[in-house]
């Protein structure tokens, strides 16, 4: 543990800490480009400069902070007049050739050229050369959108390939003040990009917008979307996989704009992938949406009061308790949702099962494979794992089903050999799912909130439980899934006695 | 001008370097007397010599090989040799390699003995085809005589040891030149200079310990080794033992390459050797050791400026490759400079901001400059330009397009704000272009195809490309 002073006052930090660092856990971030705790250290920006002495005799100089270890004794000044000149000339430098379309930028608000170019206040450069022309539009492939002129060759993006995924698909081309970032020429004759260069691929491209500094690297999906100061951003944990990889999810008038990985140290570092990342298209859509209950009536779907639609369920529920009433949960519901429905089918004499669909092939990185969130959640709670084909037995002998949460029905249907699960069953089924389910079998159907409507926690594959937050608010009148089963379950006790206990 | 060591035989009319000729010559003496010694043996001699480094920065050798880590490391080591000579104005190690590749050859290997070096690469500059040519033969020669071998018995230590030598072409980067940047493009990487530390002597060649020295230097190693460090130090100064090659161009009579010893004054160097400023003009100043080492005018040459590490420092220029470039009164100093920007301009990796930003902006202010269309706060810029980009990046070559355009600012600053108050240039020099690349102009400068011209003309070998280079010349006389 060395003993260093920074601006003189003393403090102790861990073997090995980088003077960046250590000013950083004093309360300083100074401006820096080409570091990323997550990406490693380059030392090529050099503009965290600070001005360090010692140890020992060694003479008080300039020096990169992030590539300087903290030994025993270093003292650190991070604002003398030499340290914020060196540092005010490098962003000068940098905003040299800077477009400043800002304006129009995606990245403007949340940028650190901009940040730290205001932080240092230098208000104008001493440039009267013309700026530098560059492409605005440089496709990357299907995720990513390149802008040469804002781009400041901090490298991230092709540090990221190259040493986090280990996929080098970005290169440097040309050199000195022509230096750009590029793609890499197609060699397989596969897709090629406009120039013959290989479209980017992999699950990880959105990981280069969130990297990139500046508004280089920009997603097409989010582009001219919103502008960041407007974004609300919600803490929550990614329900597309079972990684559960902390997330900020950012909306702006009740609809999520983008996702972004949140620093977890043992889940996701400072990444995700893009099938959580772009999920959220589904849960955007309002269309079909319930927000009120459906009863079946003279063959066909009708919206029900909430009241009315309890004492009917309860009754339904009552009346076919017991062994043959089948319960299944899906495992997108969260540990709270699941506890409540397990109590449900105490009540009813039931036994609680989730759909267990097999999981997929899972990356190097973070995707599990598995699409479901809480899995590891639901069978720590008690419930039984059930797949399609074990759900197709236990069908038989039904009398009733009970299919709750998002995706059960559609999960249940995914290995079903061409045909409904519901449809096979042909016994009468309880839904609760976002959108009408309309088979015949289905005698009532209940709203679900999906992943970013509700609150509660999910146990990821390593059985760390998160909480999930609510970000967008639920159709309006729709009762959340949890609340939903308390009530369902009072019915039942309100239908009558109980159901003798198994 | 005293006795030759480096440029004995070149001189010698009808010499070809071949290994007969060279081995008539008394050549591979000194390495069969490095290898009955140890290796440590043979740093200690090069150490206490004080032969400092003839590439540019004149580190002390022998020291520098003391880096090295102890025999008992297991890991391989390398000795990398720099022949990647791109400083404008310098051609004084394509000499060595084309005319006596032998000598060249036999510093290598007695260097890598040293070092205990599994194997030396032999960068050398892409244009250089010449030069990689005379070396492969003379190691395709010293090979099939046995000189070169995974085993060669050293008897100093006991046991066979490898003498392997390669040779690399690199494609012509200037930057390739910086030690570290050397290994990347020796490694098949992007020639972009490697943070230090990890020091080539701990992490250098595919991570291993590595020496890099130049082509000049090692040649100092045979005859240190045979005639000892007490002859060495006979030449030269105390801090700065030894001859140097000394390449003269520009505006001179005689320009060339010479071999001299340290210390001498640049004025001699100017006079005496080079055959004094031609045309019968006036001196109006010098670059003293290859671009990077700036401007030095008239007075500090008439001063008796002496030609070693320490003289030259002291003006906040160094020796770097001591190359000299004369410019007469008629030249303008201004459009020296923005040539030797656009050089730096055109040259810089661009990995670190203040290089990559800079240099393309000294370019285009002096530009302006030398165009015309300067502006008064251009100076103040110009100057919190060059400070912001000194002793501030990964590697030297921002501080090499700095120190110029301060040492101009410092000694003809007049000359600048003349052009800025008259808007135009007062000698009447036709307007300049810039290149967003930085593009090489074909001036005279830095073309060192030219001043090689003259060597070979000196040494009487024609060379049917010497017209065209001369044609490249332009000056308004």
């Amino acid at each position: 543990m060395p003993k260093v002073t920074i601006d003189g006052r003393p403090v102790e930090v861990p073997d090995k800490t980088t003077v960046f660092e250590a000013v950083r856990t004093a309360g300083r971030t100074l401006p820096h480009y080409c570091y990323h705790p997550g990406i490693g250290i380059e030392g090529s920006c050099r503009v965290c400069q600070v001005e360090v002495a010692g140890p020992g005799k060694m003479p008080r100089r300039l020096t990169i902070s992030c590539r300087t270890n903290c030994d025993e004794g270093l003292e650190i000044f991070t604002s003398t007049p030499a340290a914020d000149g060196a540092r005010r000339m490098v962003l000068e430098f940098l905003l040299k050739n800077h477009p400043l379309d800002c304006p129009i930028c995606d990245k403007a608000g949340e940028c650190t050229l901009q940040n730290f170019a205001f932080d240092v206040g230098q208000a104008r450069s001493r440039s009267h050369e013309e700026r530098r022309s560059l492409r605005k539009r440089v496709d990357f492939g299907d995720v990513i959108l390149f802008d040469e002129e804002r781009c400041i060759l901090c490298t991230r993006c092709v540090r990221f390939q190259s040493t986090v995924l280990n996929d080098p698909q970005l290169g440097v081309v040309n050199r000195g003040a022509d230096n750009i970032v590029g793609t890499m020429p197609s060699l397989d004759g596969g897709a090629t990009l406009e120039g013959g260069d290989t479209p980017l691929r992999g699950n990880y491209q959105g990981c280069l917008a969130d990297i990139c500094p500046v508004g280089a690297l920009t997603l097409k999906k989010f582009r001219f979307q919103a502008r960041a100061w407007q974004l609300k951003a919600t803490s929550s944990a990614c329900g597309f996989c079972s990684r559960g990889c902390n997330i900020n999810v950012e909306t702006f008038r009740g609809a999520v704009k983008r996702i972004r990985p949140r620093f977890h140290p043992k889940i996701n570092q400072y990444w995700m992938c893009d099938t959580g990342r772009f999920a959220y298209d589904d849960c955007n859509d309002r269309n079909g949406r319930l927000s009120l209950p459906l009863f079946r009536k003279d063959g066909s779907l009708i919206e029900m009061g909430y009241a009315a639609a309890f004492a009917e369920a309860g009754k339904f529920l009552k009346s076919n308790a017991g062994d043959n009433l089948l319960m299944f949960a899906s495992p997108f519901m969260t540990n709270e949702e699941g506890a409540a429905f397990l109590e449900l089918s105490k009540t009813l004499g039931a036994k609680a099962r989730f759909v267990a669909p097999p999981p997929g092939a899972r990356d190097e990185m973070l995707y599990t494979g598995d699409p479901c969130p809480n899995r590891r959640g639901l069978a720590d709670l008690g419930f039984a794992a059930t797949t399609a084909a074990e759900a197709n037995d236990a069908a038989k002998t039904a009398k009733a089903v009970v299919l709750a949460g998002e995706f059960a029905v559609d999960l249940l249907n995914l290995t079903n050999e061409g045909s409904a699960f519901l449809d096979r069953a042909a016994v009468p089924a309880l839904v609760v799912e976002r959108r009408a389910v309309d088979r015949a079998s289905v005698a009532m159907s209940f709203p679900a909130l999906n992943t970013f409507e509700k609150s509660g926690s999910f146990t990821n594959i390593d059985g760390i439980a998160q909480r999930v937050k609510a970000s967008v608010a639920a159709p309006p009148g729709a009762v959340a899934d949890r609340q939903l089963y308390e009530k369902l379950r009072e019915s039942v006790l309100n239908a009558g006695h109980a159901a003798k206990p198994h | 001008m005293g006795e030759l060591y480096l440029f004995n035989r070149i001189q010698k009319p009808g010499y070809r370097g071949t290994l007969a000729e060279y081995a008539a010559e008394g050549g591979y003496a000194a390495l069969r007397k490095a290898l009955a010694m140890t290796p440590e043996e043979v740093v200690a001699i090069v150490k206490d010599s004080g032969l400092r480094g003839r590439g540019g920065a004149g580190f002390p050798t022998g020291f520098k090989w003391t880096f090295m880590p102890k025999p008992n490391d297991p890991r391989a080591r390398y000795l990398a040799v720099n022949a990647d000579e791109s400083e404008p104005g310098t051609c004084k190690d394509r000499i060595l390699m084309e005319r006596d590749p032998h000598f060249v050859l036999e510093g290598i290997l007695i260097s890598a003995y040293a070092i205990r070096a599994k194997a030396a690469y032999i960068y050398i500059r892409g244009e250089y085809r010449a030069s990689k040519i005379a070396m492969d033969s003379a190691i395709a020669e010293a090979r099939a005589a046995g000189i070169i071998n995974e085993k060669i018995m050293a008897p100093g230590l006991g046991a066979e040891v490898p003498l392997l030598a390669y040779t690399h072409v690199g494609a012509g980067a200037y930057i390739c030149g910086e030690e570290t940047a050397l290994m990347e493009s020796l490694e098949g990487k992007r020639g972009q200079p490697r943070p230090k530390p990890p020091f080539p002597a701990n992490f250098g060649l595919w991570g291993m310990p590595t020496t890099v020295n130049n082509i000049e230097t090692l040649a100092n190693v045979p005859p240190i080794i045979t005639k000892g460090v007490a002859w060495y130090q006979t030449m030269g100064t105390k801090p700065s033992p030894g001859n140097f090659l000394c390449g003269v161009s520009g505006d001179v009579n005689k320009p060339g390459v010479y071999e001299l010893p340290l210390g001498i004054p640049i004025k001699s160097i100017i006079n005496d050797v080079a055959g004094g400023v031609w045309k019968g003009r006036a001196l109006k100043g010098i670059i003293p050791g290859g671009s990077s080492s700036g401007f030095l005018p008239k007075s500090i040459v008439d001063g008796g400026i002496a030609m070693d590490h320490d003289s030259l420092k002291n003006q906040g220029s160094f020796i770097g490759t001591a190359s000299v470039v004369v410019f007469d009164e008629t030249r303008c100093i201004v459009r020296a400079v923005k040539i030797l920007c656009q050089f730096y301009h055109h040259e810089t990796c661009g990995q670190c901001t203040q290089c990559r930003e800079g240099c393309a902006w000294l370019d285009q202010i002096i530009c302006r400059i030398e165009n015309g269309d300067g502006r008064e706060d251009d100076i103040t810029t110009l100057l919190a330009l060059c400070d912001g980009m000194r002793g501030k990046t990964i590697c030297a070559l921002s501080d090499a397009a700095a120190i110029p355009v301060q040492l101009a600012l410092q000694h003809f600053r007049a000359e600048f704000e003349e052009h800025i108050r008259s808007k135009r240039c007062p000698l009447g020099n036709p307007k300049m272009e810039f290149h967003t690349d930085g593009r090489h102009s074909h001036d005279h400068l830095h073309n060192t195809q030219t001043v090689h011209t003259d060597v070979l003309t000196l040494h009487g070998i024609e060379n049917p490309e010497a017209g065209r280079y001369r044609e490249t010349m332009r000056h308004p006389s």
